[in-house]
């Protein structure tokens, strides 16, 4: 018997953009949403991610520019930028990816648990080391500045009875 | 009125923080659900505790089902606050002792709102601000 299995779903592009926007909205208040840049692909200094397992298995990855880090850490904590801690900025990186890996666990099939963030700076990782072939991702600009999210998916978390049902 | 804001992340803390204590909350803090027993202890009273749920140490909802085994908090108000959004998990905490649940990204003015259903704030005046009860 031929054993198939539905790959894990991501959600799209264009829901990754508009969680981005209401996280954007709700942790900054009323400032302008990122948006979409297009296919760039440099590698970016700044990583946070959070690991849903569950139902739903997959990764959630926030890449951005130092510069985009700082400036959203000095928007959200109230503190000029040249006065800001990596510890700072490594914490709302962290919230950053939280509150949008939540959002997309929110639309994902359901239970399922999510980890606690990690948050990498510029120095702590090789940039674009992640870049290998997201399920789903959206590249976008705030304020000049690069954001990427990106969704990885690790397969349905199913048993082999029910993958062969799922595609008969 | 006097607040609890537990919460891993300083930042999201801190934005909390901001919109309470602009409708004129006391606010004391906690890292995590463990630091927050200690702090509720030693704030008394708090009105109201705002709990992430997602927390290393102790969790929001581990939090929840210990201050209602605690017969001197049976008066604190619990709000999740929190990414936490699927049904089954928010059954939970709400049958474990919470009163409401938020969840993130929220604007200021839907904290604002639930501390209102709450009775904890009037509703905002024409002008957007709100006053303490």
């Amino acid at each position: 018997m031929t054993e198939i299995i539905e790959s894990a779903p991501a959600p799209d592009p264009e829901t990754l953009e508009l969680i981005v926007g209401d996280v954007f909205a709700g942790l900054l208040g009323d400032v302008e949403p990122p948006f979409a840049e297009g296919d760039g692909g440099d590698p970016l200094p700044v990583l946070a991610r959070v690991s849903v397992t569950g139902t739903w298995n997959g990764e959630v990855v926030v890449e951005c520019s130092t510069p985009l880090a700082r400036l959203v850490t000095s928007h959200l904590l109230l503190v000029a930028i040249d006065e800001l801690a990596d510890d700072d900025v490594r914490d709302v990186v962290g919230e950053l990816v939280n509150v949008i890996g939540g959002n997309v666990k929110s639309v994902m099939p359901g239970p399922s648990t999510m980890s606690l963030p990690q948050s990498l700076l510029d120095g702590e990782h090789v940039p674009g080391a992640e870049a290998r072939g997201a399920a789903s991702a959206v590249r976008l600009a705030w304020r000049e500045e690069p954001l990427r999210v990106s969704v990885f998916t690790q397969g349905p978390a199913i048993d082999r009875e029910q993958s062969t049902e799922v595609g008969s | 009125m006097k607040a609890l804001v537990v919460d891993d992340s300083r930042a999201m803390r801190m934005v909390v923080r901001r919109i309470l204590t602009g409708v004129g909350f006391e606010v004391v803090e906690a890292g995590n659900g463990q630091e927050a027993l200690a702090v509720l202890a030693a704030s008394q009273p708090v009105d109201i505790a705002l709990i992430d749920w997602n927390m290393p140490v102790m969790n929001g909802l581990e939090f929840v089902v210990a201050v209602r085994a605690q017969p001197e908090h049976r008066n604190v108000t619990l709000m999740m606050v929190t990414t936490e959004s699927e049904r089954s998990q928010i059954v939970r905490a709400l049958a474990a002792g919470a009163h409401e649940y938020l969840l993130k990204p929220f604007t200021q003015d839907a904290l604002v709102s639930k501390l209102a259903l709450l009775g904890l704030v009037r509703m905002p005046e024409a002008d957007g601000t709100e006053v303490m009860v």
